[in-house]
């Protein structure tokens, strides 16, 4: 199954889920569901926004657990 | 353009919507007038309605004219002694009416033939309360679906997994009705038929005629439709998660 690690990574760069929210453009809401591992799909370019606002790889937000 | 043809849509489905609403009330009425008229005729009231043993068919007396005056004339003719100990013998009356030639006859006539039904041993009576109650609540549990389905279509709830439900429990309760009449045909016709159990083409094809085949399709594409419906809210779902 793929985890998502998002609130590991704004642990590490000390930030809120409102400013990273802010940021990127995405709604509270959706970014809550991908925080809860809700999520179905993500897009490409969301993803691309959250590397570049989080300063991090693909790889560091999401992770493939057995 | 678009907007004017969707208010367009939205109102014809309202209308739909209405009607169907009257027609649930219509037919729980109707089904209570036809049940209660049936118990009273159970109990050995002639309630005037006539059963037809081909296939079950019920009908008002109104065009057949049969009388006690017939059967006597039949019964006292000498040569028809064998016939008369058979309508004496028999568990019930089996009048063969005619409306025009008025004559009665014995497995010879090609008219339509009927039975009495007030004069029906009980277990023929039970039948054929059961065939109504059973048909009665059936059209009135597939048009309850629809209304629901309806509404929640009004409502907006296009691709919600309870408007599906109701899209899939329509089709399984129109499928029921066409299974029920089908079963019961056979059973009406095994009991009443010339042939005794359904034994030729010719008595198949009654029971299998085109009508019935059409709505045992309807019920069958109602079903497919639901199979895709459902299908579109798991799309819709995986969607609205995708960020």
């Amino acid at each position: 199954m793929i985890v998502v690690n998002l609130d590991v990574m704004l642990a590490k760069r000390k930030m809120s889920l409102t400013e990273l929210s802010e940021r990127v453009g995405i709604t509270m809401s959706n970014l809550s569901i991908l925080k809860k591992g809700k999520a179905k799909a993500i897009r490409f370019s969301t993803l691309e926004s959250i590397c570049r606002t989080l300063d991090c790889q693909p790889g560091d937000v999401l992770e493939y657990r057995d | 353009m678009n907007a004017v043809s969707n208010t367009a849509s939205l109102r014809s489905i309202k209308f739909l919507y209405f009607v169907t609403r009257v027609l649930f009330w219509l037919s729980i009425l109707f089904s209570v007038i036809i049940f209660s008229v049936l118990i009273y005729g159970a109990f050995g009231n002639d309630i005037g309605v006539r059963v037809s043993i081909s296939s079950g068919d019920m009908i008002i007396q109104e065009t057949i004219d049969y009388s006690d005056e017939l059967i006597s004339v039949v019964a006292s003719d000498p040569a028809n002694d064998s016939l008369a100990n058979a309508l004496n013998s028999n568990d019930f009356f089996l009048v063969m009416a005619n409306a025009n030639k008025n004559f009665a006859n014995l497995g010879m006539s090609k008219e339509p033939e009927y039975l009495v039904f007030n004069q029906l041993p009980i277990s023929s009576k039970l039948i054929i309360l059961t065939y109504l109650v059973l048909m009665m609540s059936l059209t009135i549990l597939s048009i309850w679906y629809f209304k629901r389905f309806m509404l929640l279509n009004i409502d907006g709830n296009h691709f919600q997994k309870e408007t599906i439900k109701n899209l899939r429990l329509l089709s399984y309760s129109i499928l029921l009705v066409w299974v029920v009449n089908f079963l019961f045909e056979i059973i009406i016709s095994s009991i009443w038929g010339k042939n005794g159990f359904i034994n030729s083409l010719d008595d198949l094809s009654i029971i299998v005629d085109v009508p019935s085949i059409s709505l045992l399709l309807f019920a069958l594409v109602l079903r497919v439709l639901s199979h895709v419906f459902m299908y579109g809210v798991e799309l819709k779902e995986e969607s609205k998660l995708t960020i």
